[in-house]
């Protein structure tokens, strides 16, 4: 774990200089950025501006060009890519569901090794009812099978989750619901990095704001401050 | 076989009938006649010449002739089979292991047990016929592998996510790939003598051999191509499982 001398807050991830080239093409030309322990970052900027692409370097789904990134001050490099994302969950903007039931699909990471967890609690955890252990995982609604992704990476016991625009295809109420588990997820101590389009959701979120633009980090903001110079209207 | 006149009259006799249908087609207007022609002469020249080498490599007593055969079948089996799967990373060098690996196991160990004979005239055509099958069950299988993969690559990832290592993210996408490449086989194998008699039966039948013989040298042929296919769907998606992944378990091969 890393002190930030200038900040005083302990930092979670630390990217310098980053730049991902993939298929000959720069997606991330410049990233530097802090993220701290226990915050929620919402991640901002044009569709293009390489924000997923950011978030997936995190947890080694994307192997970065030059730079460097820690993780509680251990180069990313220097961790086996399998513990490390036990440790960082990763949501993605449409839910995933393998083969088999919806208790399959929590019980999945306990299949690689993570300690097992009672189905029934982590259903309860995100809000669906005990009773969908057992129901065909294909079945469920978009919302449902958010929630399912949710829980699933949650039996890991993750100290980061890393979320990829994870209500973009829900409606509003699945939305809320989804907002209100981040909130308790953050509030247990969880650091979310959140990619979102949604500027109200950002507002609504983040603790602190990272602005991305054509693949360059332009600045982690606070809340107040970044809306105050952008509005809600993505006015970059 | 002697090369005498009935003979000669024979083949003349199957050729005319093959010319009397290119004529037919022609005023059909098909559009095959050209296609079947070169498919004649195709078949005349090749299998003219496949008789004059293994009339040849039988007459030698030495084995380095038939492992030749043997092993320039294999590279073309490879071959054929990498082709289809051509975008697949280092497609050629997983079919050649995997073909070879299972062809050469299932071979010796039929010859070990005294199943097949350990002479040209058997080692090349049986041996042909598993590398042959052993080949399009290969394709299959990496075709399959390769359609599941770019179809759920968000399934891959989503488990990598997960914690899971290559192996353990594409083990769903393997076992459609090695269930999809056997179900022909299998499939044959329940109609064999219901719906059709396979080729080698057929021969050994009209070659005047016991029907009983003739089922029973059938039985051992597709009990190879059976093993020998089932061993090289299982090692192919394996080792081309890895080749679609860098060390640090990032899914490199996007279609």
């Amino acid at each position: 774990m890393t002190e930030n001398v200038w900040s005083g807050v302990t930092s979670c991830f630390e990217l310098r200089k980053v730049s991902v080239t993939l298929n000959g093409n720069q997606v991330i030309t410049r990233g530097d950025v802090e993220v701290r322990k226990g915050e929620l970052l919402a991640v901002v900027g044009p569709s293009g501006a390489g924000k997923s692409t950011l978030l997936r370097c995190l947890n080694r789904l994307t192997e970065i060009t030059t730079g460097e990134i820690s993780f509680l001050g251990v180069p990313l490099h220097d961790i086996d890519p399998i513990t490390l994302r036990r440790r960082v969950g990763m949501l993605f903007q449409l839910p995933v569901m393998f083969e088999g039931t919806v208790a399959d699909n929590i019980s999945y990471a306990t299949t690689l090794g993570a300690p097992a967890k009672d189905v029934a609690e982590m259903l309860i955890k995100v809000g669906l009812d005990p009773s969908f252990a057992n129901k065909n995982a294909s079945t469920l609604s978009v919302g449902e099978q958010q929630r399912v992704c949710l829980a699933r990476a949650l039996v890991n016991s993750p100290e980061v989750l890393l979320m990829d625009e994870p209500t973009a295809s829900l409606d509003p109420a699945n939305t809320r619901l989804v907002e209100e588990l981040m909130i308790r997820l953050k509030n247990e101590g969880i650091t979310i990095v959140l990619v979102s389009h949604n500027m109200a959701q950002a507002r609504r979120l983040g603790e602190r704001v990272l602005l991305m633009k054509t693949g360059e980090t332009m600045g982690t903001f606070p809340r107040e401050e970044f809306f105050r110079d952008y509005g809600e209207e993505g006015n970059w | 076989m002697i090369w005498d006149w009935m003979v000669l009259i024979r083949v003349l006799s199957a050729v005319g009938l093959v010319t009397a249908v290119i004529v037919l087609t022609s005023r059909l207007k098909l559009g095959l006649v050209s296609e079947m022609a070169q498919a004649m002469i195709r078949a005349l020249v090749q299998l003219t010449a496949l008789a004059l080498l293994l009339s040849f490599v039988f007459q030698m007593e030495d084995f380095a002739p038939l492992l030749l055969v043997l092993a320039v079948m294999l590279a073309f089996a490879s071959l054929t089979s990498a082709r289809r799967v051509r975008d697949l990373p280092n497609a050629f060098r997983v079919s050649l292991v995997s073909i070879l690996a299972s062809s050469v196991l299932t071979i010796t160990v039929m010859v070990v047990i005294g199943t097949l004979p350990l002479r040209g005239e058997y080692l090349i055509p049986l041996g042909g016929m598993v590398i042959g099958n052993t080949m399009n069950i290969n394709s299959l299988a990496l075709d399959r592998l390769r359609g599941e993969v770019v179809n759920q690559t968000a399934r891959v990832e989503a488990a990598l996510a997960l914690g899971a290592r290559y192996d353990q993210a594409i083990a769903p996408m393997v076992r459609k790939g090695v269930r999809s490449s056997l179900i022909p086989t299998v499939d044959n194998m329940k109609t064999l003598g219901l719906v059709w008699i396979p080729g080698l039966m057929a021969g050994m039948v009209l070659a005047g051999a016991d029907p009983m013989e003739a089922a029973v040298f059938q039985i051992v042929i597709f009990s190879m191509i059976l093993a020998s296919g089932a061993i090289t769907a299982v090692l192919s998606t394996r080792l081309m499982s890895k080749e679609l992944f860098t060390e640090s378990h990032q899914l490199s091969y996007r279609g």
